[in-house]
């Protein structure tokens, strides 16, 4: 009798294995990672400056879940690893420059992904048209972009945009940009 | 006395029948609606694959001739990433690891044409399961220097379904200068 309780409280004493224990817990609601912001004045695009510039001082932000994007230095700082989907639009103002030099040698209006100061092959050559004149009846073209990157934690994520000066006179305005972008793995 | 220490022991006995059950797993489900099968006859359910994303470089040049690779946008360079092993760098084609909504994204840098007076596309069509699925109009530029072109768009899927790209390249007049990219991105995830 006794044997039979004693085998009983040894079959009790078998220790139980932490690994099987559930241990998911549910991601809470909203808490992905997603940034969408707005630029909206005209800049001037000419950087005759190496590397162009930097797309900072965005004018507003629509959305900045987890406060993961500044709109102040235009830098998204990547909050976990993962797959993100960046997008990008950018309204360009068309050059009036109708010069022989500038019919033959079209310039693009370039904006470059920049990871940790660095740029990536994401780089975007958007056309810049010729027509239109700016004081009057500005033409505008709109252009846009989406990247799929694969980034790591605390990586830094910027824009960076650069085209040809046309003229002394004459740049191609860069009139409106937004910036978005969310986690998608 | 013996009476209360036996019925204790069928307590006991019970309880540690009850312990001793294995954790819930998942791929010991009985599925197939028949009755008495034993744990090692079950077939096990294939998981789910839920994350899915993957992007492929192409670095050119690369003149796009009609008639080349089999039509489809072949031989990529390299992968970025592919989370599901869903796609082939060296045959193009993405086959989808689970049914799902996908997102695609295209990227193209191409020098432009000379042919001021005919500016033409590139035509590029998404390809599923070798059919022609939809058509994009890449706009090429004019005069030298490089412009980008691309789109995104959305698909549903079944599992092993196969997505590819197919360049439409035409040549301008005079002279047919062909299509040529510089740089292709093809990438794409699965939303839900």
């Amino acid at each position: 009798m006794l044997s039979f309780i004693l085998s009983f409280v040894l079959l009790f004493a078998a220790p139980v294995n932490a690994d099987e224990l559930i241990t998911e817990q549910a991601v809470p609601a909203g808490s992905r990672p997603v940034f969408s912001a707005e630029m909206k004045e005209r800049r001037t695009t000419d950087n005759s400056r190496r590397g162009g510039e930097l797309l900072q001082g965005y004018t507003r932000v629509e959305k900045n879940e987890g406060q993961v994007f500044d709109p102040a230095t235009g830098i998204f700082t990547v909050p976990a690893d993962g797959v993100y989907h960046l997008t990008g639009r950018f309204t360009i103002g068309c050059y009036q420059c109708r010069t022989r030099e500038f019919l033959d040698l079209p310039v693009s209006f370039d904006v470059t992904v920049m990871k940790n100061n660095s740029p990536t092959y994401h780089r975007f050559m958007f056309p810049v048209d010729y027509t239109g004149m700016e004081s009057i009846n500005p033409n505008k073209r709109a252009h846009e972009f989406n990247v799929l990157l694969q980034l790591k934690a605390g990586d830094q994520i910027r824009l960076r945009y650069q085209s040809k000066k046309c003229s002394p006179e004459k740049d191609a305005y860069l009139y409106e940009a937004t910036f978005s972008g969310m986690q998608i793995n | 006395m013996k009476k209360y220490l036996l019925l204790l022991g069928c307590v006991f006995l019970v309880a540690n029948v009850f312990a001793q059950q294995p954790p819930f797993n998942q791929k010991d489900l009985n599925t197939s609606g028949k009755k008495d099968i034993r744990p090692e006859k079950l077939k096990p359910i294939e998981p789910v694959v839920a994350k899915v994303a993957f992007s492929a470089l192409l670095i050119g040049p690369r003149e796009l001739i009609l008639g080349v690779d089999g039509n489809i946008l072949r031989r990529f360079t390299r992968m970025e990433f592919n989370e599901g092993n869903g796609f082939d760098a060296v045959s193009g084609v993405f086959t989808a690891p689970s049914a799902g909504f996908y997102c695609l994204v295209l990227n193209a840098d191409m020098p432009n044409y000379g042919c001021v007076q005919d500016p033409v596309p590139l035509g590029m069509y998404v390809m599923k399961n070798n059919l022609r699925h939809q058509l994009f109009h890449l706009p090429v530029g004019y005069g030298s220097g490089s412009s980008s072109a691309g789109f995104v768009t959305f698909i549903q899927l079944n599992k092993s379904d196969k997505v590819s790209l197919s360049p439409l390249p035409l040549g301008c007049s005079p002279g047919g200068q062909q299509p040529v990219v510089s740089q292709v991105i093809f990438s794409g995830y699965k939303i839900m």
